[in-house]
């Protein structure tokens, strides 16, 4: 169990900086106020190609930040059991 | 047009809610799973041997078992950094000129800014966290703390991005629904805290507390709608009507500017929330001995009339000072200059920058005294009839309650709107 915990931390600790990159580089959309809709995607114009690829890449990765952490919860338990 | 109103929910409408929903739920189930490496037993008896942090965490998370989920800070760092960029804009001339302009150039580099700060807020509250955790944790090391700031950083970041794809994809505006979702989600806790603290004899409230409650909770909600919709709507006239031949035609489209009564929405609250704490935290650090002893007369009502007449005060500043940031009379004039409008009956120029500052300083004030009223009323109503735990149901909590759902209202009647407009025209 320690030899798959651990490089599954790496990989979840390399997931979470990529994570955190790619979403500051997003730039939102301009924020007019609450009350307006005019600048929601899909209702005036369509995303560009870009920020679609963006925007696929940052939802894999968080599908892998939860499944790494649900994983790791998973392993975790038992070490919880064993010194309790 | 019942048919083409169903074209527009299923073709519009029916996605955005399904996909806000859906991120809503996600970021639900991340709250609620738990950090690696924390182990949740030894956090269990941690809490239970210290009540300092069982009341905190009963609070916030009822008496079921708490858990540090990796969304944990949620979108708070986003608010954190929004609230200081607003109080730097304030103060920085260069960053006010930025906002001023209007330009891509200028809202991109505010934005960038904001998420550099939510970043760095993000990191500071996760060292908190994991530093809070080392007396809770036997296997507390520099590693696992590491591990914990960067799940917890990652975590807000996420939610951040999730909040914005709401605000653009979705239906409302992001970071306001994830902090309506945190207030509707406590209001069962709230709920059964205010049944058990103030039942006497069995489980349910007597009649008299029921009624005040009703009539608090019914009087609080028809208050903030009011503020929140209550407009001063001030008479315009553009050079295109006065060039109208008619009358008729002159006065047919009745062009108004409207001045809300509440402009800066619940930032006053907030500010003298956190100016008011100032005070209890220097107490709990032990600097000055003699603010203990005048803390232990909490119970005298003498000391309670000062802090809400305090508090009372602080809120009309704090309003005032941020209407000013929000609405600038000057710019207001000089806008309707540019469109070759004018109020009806003021002279365009310096006369109109007069009357619309009064106008400004007329409403402010009533909705400041409206918002402050607001504010006292919960805990006006717990030392008169003894009624506790009703410091959940803030007046800034019932602002964002109601905020968000005449916000979202609003979004749903124009999205309607302008697909009844692009019908016309087809």
């Amino acid at each position: 169990m320690y030899t798959v915990k651990f490089p599954l931390t790496i990989i979840g600790a390399i997931v979470s900086i990529f994570l955190i990159s790619i979403i500051l580089l997003r730039v939102p959309k301009e924020n007019v106020g609450l009350t307006s809709f005019a600048n929601k995607s899909n209702v005036l114009g369509s995303p560009s190609s870009a920020e679609r690829v963006l925007n696929i890449a940052t939802m894999t990765g968080i599908f892998l930040y939860l499944a790494i952490a649900f994983q790791l919860n998973l392993l975790y338990i038992d070490d919880y059991i064993l010194f309790q | 047009m019942k048919s083409k109103n169903s074209n527009k929910l299923k073709d519009i409408l029916l996605p955005r809610i399904l996909l806000t929903i859906g991120i809503l739920l996600l970021i639900r189930t991340g709250t609620f799973l738990p950090v690696p490496g924390i182990d949740p037993i030894d956090l269990d008896c941690y809490i239970q041997r210290t009540p300092v942090a069982k009341n905190l965490i009963s609070t916030f998370a009822g008496d079921s078992a708490f858990v540090i989920g990796l969304f944990t800070l949620n979108i708070f760092p986003f608010v954190n950094a929004t609230i200081f960029v607003q109080l730097l804009i304030a103060f920085s001339p260069r960053l006010a000129q930025l906002q001023k302009e209007g330009d891509f150039e200028g809202k991109r580099t505010i934005s960038r800014l904001t998420r550099n700060i939510t970043l760095f807020v993000s990191i500071a509250q996760s060292v908190g966290v994991a530093l809070y955790l080392r007396p809770a944790l036997f296997e507390w090391n520099i590693l696992l703390a590491s591990e914990i700031v960067l799940w917890l950083t990652s975590g807000a970041m996420i939610v951040l991005w999730l909040s914005e794809i709401i605000t653009d994809y979705g239906l409302g505006n992001g970071s306001s629904l994830l902090i309506y979702i945190n207030i509707v989600s406590n209001l069962p806790n709230l709920s059964k805290k205010l049944l058990l603290e103030n039942s006497e004899t069995s489980v349910f409230l007597s009649f008299t507390s029921i009624i005040i409650l009703l009539v608090l909770g019914l009087a609080s909600f028809y208050g903030i709608v009011f503020l929140q919709n209550g407009t001063l709507r001030i008479p315009l006239i553009s050079a295109r009507q006065l060039n109208q031949s008619s009358f008729q035609d002159r006065n047919r489209k009745a062009n108004y500017l409207p001045l809300r009564f509440n402009q800066a929405g619940v930032m006053p609250v907030i500010l003298t929330t956190s100016f008011l704490v100032v005070p209890r935290y220097l107490i709990n650090l032990g600097i000055f001995p003699w603010l203990e002893s005048l803390a232990s007369f909490k119970s005298n009502l003498f000391v309670q009339l000062i802090y809400w007449i305090g508090y009372f005060v602080l809120i009309l500043a704090f309003s005032s000072f941020y209407s000013s940031i929000v609405l600038n009379p000057k710019d207001l004039s000089d806008q309707l200059q540019k469109q070759a409008v004018k109020i009806a009956g003021v002279r365009p120029g310096v006369s109109t920058v007069l009357y619309l500052k009064r106008e400004i300083q007329r409403i402010t004030r009533f909705g400041a005294i409206l918002l402050a009223s607001l504010t006292i009323i919960p805990n006006f109503i717990e030392s008169t009839y003894h009624l506790t735990g009703l410091n959940g149901l803030s007046t800034t909590s019932f602002l964002i309650l109601g905020g968000v759902i005449l916000d979202l209202k609003r979004e749903v009647n124009d999205i309607l709107l302008s697909d009844i407009y692009r019908d016309l025209y087809q």
